[in-house]
């Protein structure tokens, strides 16, 4: 075989393994990374980023809260992106931006949901959660512009509200609805 | 060298070179970052671990009988050659054939499997130690050494969604932490008995 066409050869087969895979699952041709120490340091830092902003909002103090979890989303991660990482982290911005539309921090709520939703590109409670969470923040963002007499945007911020609770609902039936099939019984063999 | 370590096969220089980076990282650690240490801490600290299996119990109990008893045992040889290493210290010998192994001799490096005994040289306890470390990692197959390696038997990272079968509430964020550690932590377990083939 000339080297040429060894060269191409190779060059078709890496794109095929490159193209058309999820970006957070590993690609068909590399193998996904084992479960390691480092990738437990992570959630064990997650666990406890978690059970700390626990603490500081039981005492009202969601800044702190807040910190606590900006600290996990700013730290260094496990290389590669496993799915588990990306996924602690879509439920970390969740609750980030749940935090920091209590505190009327709207722009950093929206920023924390792009990010968490970038962690989350399929459909799953993760993504889910998400938009459920930006339906709340777009509640709040409603009866903040209501009090400040701006009708016109509370309104508009309703209307985000909705859209994303519905989006939220379409995810999880969806999610719902592959589990069931997950555990359905195969099919008998016909005679 | 006797003529019977001329005639071993040689240990390939990749694998050469990063025997040495180990020894060399063992015997000169650099600092650990505070952030890394915190985290080695809480997952060792805060990762909780089922009770032990009766067959990770039977195992552990054969370990320490062959310790006690100088009896054989795969991981016994490793652990004696490691008591071995700080039984006699002569820090200036290590030193001087680490840096020997770090700079590389011409000739030698080139010929041996056990590049590690040419580089190292001859005399003191700790150096022949660290080479019979070396040489019982460098002898075992892969998939005997003691450290996780991709295999098929080793539990891979993959995605959560599998531990959970509702939709989410922001109130139960820390409970799917715990959750996720907890299961991961599980897996952690599996693959380093995996690794050290216990089944």
């Amino acid at each position: 075989m000339s080297r040429t066409l060894s060269l191409l050869l190779a060059a078709l087969a890496l794109a095929g393994c490159a193209k058309n895979h999820d970006r957070h699952e590993p690609r068909p041709c590399e193998p996904a990374a084992v479960v390691d120490s480092v990738l437990l340091a992570f959630l064990s830092q997650a666990r406890s980023a978690h059970h700390v902003a626990d603490a500081r909002e039981a005492a009202g103090d969601l800044v702190t809260a807040l910190g606590a979890l900006r600290s996990l989303v700013d730290a260094p991660k496990p290389a590669g992106k496993p799915p588990e990482v990306e996924e602690v982290l879509a439920d970390t911005r969740a609750r980030m931006a749940d935090l920091s539309s209590q505190l009327g921090r709207f722009a950093d709520a929206d920023a924390a949901l792009t990010a968490g939703l970038e962690n989350a590109p399929s459909s799953s409670y993760f993504r889910g959660h998400l938009f459920e969470v930006r339906g709340a923040v777009e509640e709040r963002r409603e009866k903040a512009l209501r009090l400040r007499g701006d009708g016109q945007e509370a309104d508009r911020a309703r209307e985000r509200s909705l859209l994303a609770y519905e989006e939220a609902m379409r995810i999880q039936a969806e999610v719902i609805q592959k589990s069931l099939l997950r555990a359905a019984p195969a099919p008998a063999p016909s005679k | 060298m006797s003529e019977a370590d001329e005639k071993e096969p040689s240990l390939p220089p990749e694998e050469a070179r990063e025997l040495v980076t180990s020894l060399l990282a063992a015997a000169r650690p650099g600092e650990l970052d505070e952030r890394v240490n915190e985290r080695l801490l809480e997952q060792a600290l805060g990762v909780p671990l089922d009770p032990p299996t009766e067959a990770e119990l039977v195992e552990s109990e054969r370990l320490r009988r062959a310790l006690e008893t100088d009896a054989a045992h795969p991981d016994a040889d490793v652990l004696r050659a490691l008591r071995a290493a700080f039984t006699v210290a002569d820090d200036a010998a290590v030193e001087r054939a680490l840096t020997a192994a770090e700079r590389g001799r011409p000739g030698a490096a080139a010929t041996r499997s056990n590049v590690v005994f040419a580089w190292f040289g001859a005399a003191s306890v700790v150096v022949a130690a660290a080479a019979a470390i070396a040489l019982f990692i460098a002898g075992k197959s892969p998939a005997e050494a003691p450290t996780a390696r991709p295999s098929d038997e080793l539990v891979r990272a993959r995605s959560t969604t599998d531990l959970f079968a509702e939709p989410f509430e922001t109130s139960g964020t820390t409970a799917r932490m715990d959750r996720i550690a907890d299961a991961r932590g599980r897996d952690l377990r599996a693959n380093r008995y995996a690794a050290w083939g216990v089944k």
